[in-house]
């Protein structure tokens, strides 16, 4: 008896554990349902683009991507040289970007400038040395990028006094005010090649710290500028932001809240001055080196930035994760105002088929506004077995696209923005990621409640990996962001972008907003814009079909050449809308009869304008002489070689002048007459 | 030994605990999850309104109320006549049938016969009414029965019909939009059969119906006779409080909360911009005019064309309408904030006033938002939630506001949400001591204007046909159907025609539910437009407080034909305004012309004022005058006498 008594509790402690057990699991399992487990993915990365095309046109980039990558090291360290690209894609339009290996005679002898990034220039193979000699004798124009071997000992200073860290600019030639003091103002990042003294014979365009960092020479009938300072990185470091960690590391910065670990794009930011900053300093550079210093000394067109020939745009966009198809009642204004923006949307805002075909019907595209894993936006997917999920994962950018796909009434999605304004740990993450889904415009760069160019630009630039290879995607930073406190009104802004900045300008507004809170000054003042877009002659379009038309406008095909001595044209009709600067200068020449007589400068152009709208601009000055018409050589008009008088208008791109000149879609002969 | 009977005793500590466990479990989900029990609701029958023995026009009422009506066919609408006086002349006088006599008939321009009051008047009735049409008064019958016949001159039969639409107005000589929209004006009730006659001047027929005889009009002695032959009173009632389809209940369904919008009486009304009740109520005692001139307290304050309300119900998001109330206040203008009781504080009560904003209570119905419950239980134990009602949901509000805002007395319901059937919702806020709801209006994307033919506010009628202690006022646009062009359009008709109220109702929400950039523009410009429209901007409880005030002044006139004189003994009685410096006073209306022939010079208090103090109607039938002072005043108003006619040699 006694021993039965000894045993039963024994046995009983197994169906004791048992019970427990399945209690404590159903527990569990109710514990989970409540509180999934959640578990990360990995993110799908793309490694990157090695951009080589073969164009009609007058500039040529060479940059050597096995080279880039090869540079390692931390930011300061990296090659930069595809910023190069965005440069002259940017404010030329078309370009030939070979690598060494496709480097071929053929395309070297038809470009007028050709770039030798700092990829290349360290060292260049004897026969390519001679050949560019040659070209150059030719009357062309060659840039080297902080040259090395026999490129700096043929054209660059001795380079003697070595690397140093840039400070500042401290002289731009010829650059009027207040562009002068704009550029002194630019926050570098940047090493530059110190010599212990100057080229004989060359011309300072550009010093930092009273140093030369861009200078020319002349060789033969043509020129070499040699550019001592790190240019990509100058631009990349203002445009993409730098990491503020090493290895290309991100981390929040103190003023965000503790509990959120995650950076912001502002934390990207290069340099304090660069929030609120009403000068795109990017763009000024950019246009400096292409408007102030390529095209002076070697006069060519350049696609105007913008459609319409207008002066500038603003691009339009409309976050939302609430208001489903109403997240577009801005557009319904907005398109009765001649006007048209971008929605982006989370994919579970609400979205509906039926309300996505009506925005597309009425012109406004949508984008993804999108939960990025690893961000307190994040959006998570329940998984598990028949109605069983106890875990989460997130939805990966992938699936966000597929899931905005169904709901829209085309097969593609090509703008986005992160949700939240959050950004990565990893400097160029994002965008990797968003290359790798064929995304072409993000628009997550913005300085919450500050407006101006904390990024140095308005416009979309490519962006790059972290090993220097440019990704399929462009960044759109928001230049006025959603109730903006700090930094320039819109209006100022606009103004700037009129009188001479000419710029493209994100304009971010949450239609929620207004759900919350029905501010009516911030709705009188949305409403004024439009009257302040008329009144300063800027469109505002979505940048969807902002970098639709910056596509185009890349793929369009430019060249041109100049002709000295040729006979000025006979003196037709006035030219309407020729400034009243234009209007002093005729005041002051000769009689017509008198200048017809006169041998006159030709910069015949041969262009296919892939689009409409499409206009270009051409120096208003060619050494000494002045532009007088600009004429389409036609055969429309009986005979071979007749032409007709164009309209055509002065801008002042950064205090440059330069005549505008719209153009017909198609292939199009253009001559620009410049006469003494 | 049984092994099974082991364990049970082994186990029995855990099984117990196992048990404690389980019932734990199901004492927190029964917390977490109260049993809901909806609402009781008190209500009150409607009453008659005390008789006022001063005025112009007397409006003659049955002695005893009504059977309760099953169909709107057995409604009793003596009281839809009320309605129509209250809104049109402010001040008349009633009495019920048996008071009836020469005494009470003295001095009076026009006598109203309601039908149930024809029903069932005595002969000694009709006689003291033939003698006051003989002596020079207008008497107004409607459908007349058989012991009529002598001073009606119309031999009606008893056989009706339903009464369609106007076919013919020739005989009224009405011109402009009033002519163009009354044949549009759906016509509701009966229309009593009788023979053909010519048209006036040639006959007596002033309206023609469905091209029978609708209103006639027969001169006896000085006097004149009105007889309408169709229900003119269940016509205004039912276009203005809803028509039902059967049983006194709205549409086929059986829902028991619609919205307001399911009981419009005429579809075309759900999308018009024409107030087609106050057209024809206005068209018809306009005539009265012809006879000789009838003054009324104008509509409105001093010489305004109209009014503008704004209100902004807040059924979950109060900080919007704060922003609403804020932006009011910045156009030196105010609203109405229905806001929710659950969703209010002390500190945003605070904001309200700051924002000059007036409150009402939006009556949270558990429709649409979560309902509002209190658990009820001992301790933590609360297993209960009931459900607050109308009153309850009064007090709570009503705790956080200061003592001297006073009870709060408007209410909108949640999503214009509604009782289906006649009145009991009406009578549910009438026993929550409520003063006016402004529920009735468009609801969604495709309804706007008039839909309930007036934007008047009415005094809604039980089924006995007693009108309600509080007003209903119905607005014209929501937050689907504001657009700044649409309400633009609304202020010129009011100023140019109609003279009406134009409420506004966008709420709290409508940036989050219904966005769109034309609402909000409406809204901001709509306080500048509506002064630029000469629309008094106020508040629902300004503008009722304003109509008390109307309603309780006294306006009498006497009219002399052979010195063309109109003397008007006017006691008037003005409410508190925000916008307005001196009060609200209502202006007083005479008839521009008297047969053809302008004011030759109008004397106020024995001042003689300039022609152009007074203010000419839209439509040109009135002129107005402003009187700044509340009080007693006496206003002469001199014609011109026609030239006489040049005599032939």
């Amino acid at each position: 008896m006694q021993i039965e008594l000894r045993r039963k509790p024994r046995s009983h402690t197994a169906t004791r554990i048992l019970l427990w057990t399945l209690v404590l699991a159903t527990f569990g399992l109710f514990y989970l349902r409540a509180n999934p487990w959640q578990i990360d993915i990995d993110p799908q990365l793309s490694e990157g683009n090695e951009i080589s095309r073969e164009a009609q046109a007058d500039i040529i980039i060479v940059i050597d991507y096995d080279a880039i990558k090869h540079q390692g090291g931390d930011f300061d360290r990296h090659d930069w040289s595809a910023a190069w690209i965005n440069t002259i894609e940017q404010e030329v339009g078309p370009v030939t970007i070979a690598t060494p290996r496709s480097l071929s005679h053929k395309v070297l002898g038809e470009s007028r400038i050709v770039i030798l990034t700092s990829s290349v220039s360290a060292q260049v193979p004897d026969a390519l040395m001679a050949r560019l000699r040659e070209h150059v004798e030719a009357g062309n124009l060659l840039v080297v990028e902080r040259p090395g071997g026999a490129l700096r000992e043929a054209w660059a200073a001795d380079g003697r006094a070595g690397e140093r860290r840039g400070q500042q600019f401290t002289f731009a030639k010829d650059l009027p005010e207040p562009y002068q003091t704009q550029i002194r103002e630019i926050p570098l990042s940047t090493d530059y090649i110190g010599s212990t003294r100057a080229r004989e014979g060359s011309i300072t365009m550009l010093s930092i710290d009273g140093a030369p960092v861009v200078y020319s020479n002349r060789v033969g009938e043509g020129h070499v500028i040699t550019v001592d300072f790190d240019y990509g990185e100058a631009l990349t470091a203002l445009q993409q932001g730098k990491p503020n960690k090493p290895d290309f590391q991100v981390a929040p910065s103190a003023r965000q809240p503790s509990e959120h670990e995650t950076p912001q794009p502002s934390d990207l930011v290069m340099d304090k001055k660069l929030e609120g900053a009403p000068v795109p300093y990017a763009d000024l550079l950019e246009r400096y080196m292409v408007h102030g210093v390529l095209l002076k000394f070697a006069p060519g067109p350049t696609l105007w930035t913008f459609p319409d020939a207008r002066e500038g745009v603003v691009l339009a966009i409309h976050q939302d994760e609430q208001l489903g198809d109403g997240g577009a009642w801005m557009l319904d204004h907005e398109l009765e105002r001649g006007s048209v923006s971008s929605l982006l949307t989370t994919t579970d805002a609400g979205l509906t088929a039926a309300g996505a075909a009506t925005i597309h019907r009425k012109g406004g595209d949508i984008g993804l506004l999108w939960r990025m894993q690893g961000t307190p936006s994040e959006q998570l997917e329940p998984m598990g077995i028949a109605g069983f999920e106890p875990l989460t994962r997130p939805t990966s950018l992938k699936q966000q696209i597929a899931q905005l796909k169904q709901t829209l009434p085309v097969s593609y999605v090509r703008t986005c923005r992160i949700a939240g304004g959050w950004w990565s740990t990893r400097w160029d993450e994002p965008f990797r990621q968003m290359a790798k889904e064929n995304l072409r415009v993000d628009t997550s760069y913005e300085l919450p409640r500050t407006s101006g160019y904390a990024f140095g630009t308005g416009f979309p630039f490519l962006a790059l990996r972290s090993d220097g290879t440019p990704l399929g995607v462009r960044e759109l930073p928001v230049v006025v962001p959603d109730r903006a406190v700090e930094g320039p009104t819109l209006t100022e802004l606009l103004d700037s972008s009129k009188q001479g900045h000419h710029m493209a300008i994100t304009y971010a507004m949450e239609p929620a907003s207004f759900a919350d809170y029905p501010d009516m000054e911030r709705f009188g003042a949305w409403l004024d814009l439009f009257d302040e877009l008329e009144r300063t002659g800027h469109a505002m379009t979505s940048p969807y079909r902002y970098d639709n038309f910056m596509r185009t406008r890349r793929a369009s095909n430019m060249r041109s050449r100049v002709i000295e001595g040729v006979d000025a044209p006979k003196p037709g009709f006035k030219i309407p809308t020729l400034d009243k600067k234009e209007l002093e200068e005729q005041e002051n020449k000769p009689s017509p009869e008198a200048t017809s007589k006169k041998r006159a400068t030709l910069l015949r152009i041969t262009i296919e304008a892939k689009s409409k709208g499409m206009a270009l601009t051409v120096p208003a000055r060619l050494g000494t002489h002045t532009y007088s018409s600009a004429r389409q050589r036609s055969q429309r008009l009986g005979k071979e070689g007749s032409s007709a008088e164009l309209e055509a208008r002065h801008v002042s791109l950064i205090g440059i002048d330069l005549v505008l000149v719209p153009l017909e879609r198609g292939f199009n002969t253009i001559d620009i007459y410049y006469t003494p | 030994m049984n092994p099974h009977s082991n364990i049970w005793r082994s186990l029995r500590w855990d099984f117990l605990l196992l048990v404690l466990l389980s019932a734990g479990l199901g004492i927190y989900w029964l917390l977490s999850t109260p049993y809901h029990r909806a609402a009781e609701e008190k209500h009150v029958d409607g009453s008659r309104p005390p008789d006022r023995t001063e005025g112009d026009i007397l409006l003659l009422l049955p002695d005893a109320p009504s059977a309760e009506a099953k169909e709107f066919d057995e409604l009793d609408c003596t009281y839809g006549w009320f309605n129509i006086l209250w809104q049109e002349y402010g001040s008349f006088a009633s009495a019920l049938t048996r008071n009836l006599s020469p005494e009470i008939l003295a001095g009076r321009s026009v006598v109203i016969v309601p039908r149930r009051v024809a029903e069932s008047m005595p002969t000694t009735g009709v006689s003291a009414l033939a003698g006051f049409v003989r002596n020079g008064g207008q008497l107004v019958i409607e459908q007349p029965g058989e012991g009529w016949m002598s001073l009606s001159g119309v031999s009606a039969s008893t056989k009706k019909r339903e009464a369609k639409s106007i076919t013919s107005t020739e005989g009224l000589g009405v011109h402009g939009p009033t002519r163009k929209h009354l044949p549009s004006v759906p016509l509701l009730g009966t229309l009593q059969m009788a023979p053909q006659q010519e048209m006036w001047p040639s006959g007596p027929t002033l309206v023609e119906i469905d091209s029978q005889p609708g209103v006639l009009l027969r001169e006896v002695g000085q006097g004149r006779v009105y007889t309408f032959l169709f229900d003119m009173g269940c016509t205004s009632t039912g276009l203005q409080q809803g028509l039902p389809t059967g049983k006194m209940r709205f549409g086929r369904g059986t829902e028991t909360l619609i919205p307001t919008s399911a009981r419009v009486a005429d579809e075309k009304m759900r999308t018009t911009r024409v107030p087609f009740s106050d057209l024809l109520e206005r068209s018809l005692l306009a005539h009265f005019s012809t006879a000789r001139p009838i003054p009324k307290l104008w509509y409105y304050p001093g010489t305004y064309a109209g009014a503008l309300l704004l209100s902004h119900p807040a059924a979950m998001n109060t900080r919007a309408a704060i922003g609403y109330a804020d932006w009011n206040r910045k156009q030196e203008g105010t609203s109405t904030i229905f806001v929710a009781p659950d969703r209010i504080n002390s500190a945003q009560t605070g904001l309200f006033e700051q924002a000059e904003a007036d409150l009402g209570i939006l009556w949270v119905r558990g429709q649409s938002r979560p309902p509002i419950t209190r658990t009820i239980g001992i301790g933590a134990l609360k297993p209960l939630a009931q459900e607050l009602s109308l009153e309850e949901q009064i007090g709570a509000i009503s705790r956080l506001l200061p003592a001297e805002r006073g009870r709060i007395g408007l209410v909108h319901t949640e999503e214009t949400l509604w009782g289906n059937d006649w009145s009991l919702t009406f009578e549910q806020m009438a026993a929550a001591r409520i003063k006016m709801d402004t529920s009735f209006g468009p609801n969604g994307a495709e309804e706007f204007g008039y839909l309930f033919g007036t934007g008047f506010p009415f005094y809604p009628l039980d089924e006995r046909g007693l009108p309600l202690p509080l007003l209903e006022q119905p607005f014209l646009l929501h937050e689907q159907s504001l657009t700044r062009e649409r309400l633009e359009r609304f202020l010129v008709n009011s100023r140019s025609y109609f003279h009406q109220p134009i409420a506004i109702n966008l709420p709290a929400h409508a940036m989050e539910r219904n966005p769109s950039a034309g609402a909000l523009l409406g809204f901001r410009d709509a306080l500048s437009m509506a002064k630029e429209h000469n629309h008094w901007v106020a508040t629902q409880r300004e503008f009722l407080e304003f109509l008390y005030a109307r309603r309780q002044s006294v306006l009498t006139s006497q009219w002399s034909e052979t010195t063309r004189r109109l003397t008007i003994s006017v006691n008037l009685l003005g409410a508190n305004s925000r916008t307005l410096e001196g009060g609200a006073i209502p202006g007083v209306a005479v008839p521009r012309t008297w047969r053809g022939e302008e004011i030759e010079k109008v004397i106020l208090d024995g001042r003689e004022l300039s022609p152009r103090e007074l203010i000419t109607s839209g439509p040109s039938t009135d002129k107005i005058l402003a009187i700044d002072q509340q009080g007693r005043h006496t206003i002469s108003v001199y014609y011109k006498t026609p030239e006489a006619p040049v005599p032939l040699e």
